[in-house]
């Protein structure tokens, strides 16, 4: 099985209604094998040095963020 | 009404449009009156010949709880029994209906028409607007994660620069000229000389976006009368006529993750290409244009995909100011999305009111010594929908 990449990404700050508890938190598009999709990042911390192509996890189940991936 | 489908040229005969800026007290329907009766009056053209009217809006209901706007603005203008349609794309909502309306007029199904686009936006808080903004994207893929338009194109940017280089500093610079620009223009909202130290240090929206790397919440609207050559000549108008020689429309996916280039718009290309034909014209002839400067990276690839520059060097052409208003292609010199404003149904319209009156020199301090051929760029949602014009001076 394929390791999911980080394709692009940014840190949201000024966040949608819904969300604006949780900013800032990180959204990116995952390389997962052939696929792109657009995903909360969860584990997002501002020390935290976030790169293209960095590896990701790939979470069992969506977290309650709605993440697919972790850091 | 000519229903003889044949190509005719389309002339904009008339032009009206609001200041831009935060007008809490404003209706919609103020709105309307002002910018639609000005363009009528422009035109020369008497308002009983207009036969269709065609609206770009996009959050009418959100934002302003006013849906069918394209019925009140045929009541607001007195054009009562005339056939009217809203046209929602995004920020593209009034590029497409400039685009209907030349195709209406093309076709020969009409002969006169109007064409605008209004949005009141800016009495919600950030946050709702930013909500508003995010039905835009997809809802479940997108929208659902927390993703926020600034977001989406500051993905745009940190792919952009690993793909190329990181061009932040050139990206200050955009705005930096987008605000010396609207200095001169005094329909701009955002009249206020800003410094490339102001965008690198203004707060983070969403990296590696500031606050300065984006556009404006605005209030305004814009309308066009569109007609025939021998129509608007008969009108007896003194303004330099201003034919529409190219008008192109492209698509792409809705999400960002569906396209098949993150640093380069499909659409946007599409688009181009079509209006490049039709007028039988590259990019070399093109002396202004006003392209879609929803956030600073957008212009620098938009131009790119025009194909005013190379790929990747779109940047390096902001930094020896060749996008300047006095360089060799200049870029927004109305002040753009950037700094003039950009409400959102009525930026398309904005951005040909801005080429048809350098057409004409009419555009005082602001105007540029050689203007006779211009392109708009107005682009939809995460460069989803595009349309392109090129029009021309007699």
């Amino acid at each position: 099985m394929s390791i999911p990449t980080l394709h692009t990404f940014t840190i949201i700050r000024t966040a949608p209604s819904l969300f604006r508890e949780e900013a800032p938190y990180c959204v990116g598009i995952v390389k997962d094998g052939d696929q792109l999709t657009t995903s909360r990042i969860d584990g997002y911390r501002e020390e935290l040095r976030t790169v293209i192509g960095q590896r990701l996890i790939r979470l069992p189940a969506s977290s309650p963020s709605g993440a697919q991936y972790s850091f | 009404m000519n229903n003889t489908l044949h190509s005719r040229t389309v002339t904009v005969a008339g032009i009206g449009e609001t200041l831009m800026g935060r007008y809490p007290d404003r209706s919609i329907r103020d709105m309307i009156q002002e910018a639609g009766a000005k363009a009528i009056a422009d035109s020369g053209i008497d308002v009983n010949l207009i036969q269709a009217v065609y609206v770009g809006n996009f959050a009418g209901q959100q934002l302003a709880q006013q849906g069918h706007i394209g019925s009140l603005v045929g009541e607001t203008l007195g054009l009562l029994g005339v056939p009217t349609m809203r046209l929602e794309a995004a920020c593209v909502s009034g590029g497409l209906a400039f685009l209907q309306g030349i195709q209406a007029i093309r076709s020969g199904l009409y002969d006169v028409v109007l064409v605008g686009g209004v949005e009141k936006m800016t009495h919600q808080p950030t946050d709702i607007v930013t909500s508003a903004l995010a039905t835009a994207m997809d809802a479940e893929l997108e929208a659902s994660s927390g993703l926020t338009f600034p977001g989406s194109f500051a993905m745009i940017a940190n792919r952009y620069f690993h793909e190329f280089r990181d061009v932040r500093h050139e990206m200050a610079q955009v705005a930096v000229s987008a605000h010396d620009n609207a200095l001169l223009n005094p329909h701009a909202q955002m009249r206020k000389a800003i410094t490339i130290d102001d965008v690198l240090s203004a707060p983070r929206i969403a990296d590696p976006f500031g606050l300065f790397d984006c556009s404006l919440v605005t209030d305004g609207a814009a309308f066009m009368v569109l007609t025939t050559e021998e129509i608007a000549r008969q009108a007896g108008s003194r303004n330099r006529v201003v034919t529409v020689s190219g008008a192109g429309h492209g698509g792409d996916a809705l999400t960002l993750h569906g396209k098949k280039s993150m640093t380069s718009f499909a659409a946007t290309k599409q688009a181009a290409a079509q209006a490049y034909a039709q007028a039988g014209l590259g990019p070399q002839d093109i002396d202004l244009a006003e392209v879609h400067d929803c956030f600073t990276i957008t212009q620098i690839i938009n131009t790119e995909d025009l194909g005013f520059f190379e790929p990747g060097t779109g940047a390096d052409a902001v930094a020896t100011g060749r996008t300047s208003r006095l360089g060799d292609k200049p870029i927004n010199v109305s002040g753009g999305l950037k700094a003039k404003g950009h409400p959102i149904g009525a930026t398309g319209i904005s951005q040909a009111i801005e080429i048809v009156t350098q057409l004409r020199g009419d555009a005082q301090d602001r105007q540029i010594p050689q203007a006779d051929i211009g392109l708009t760029h107005n682009l939809g949602g995460t460069a989803g929908t595009c349309v392109v014009t090129i029009l021309e001076g007699e």
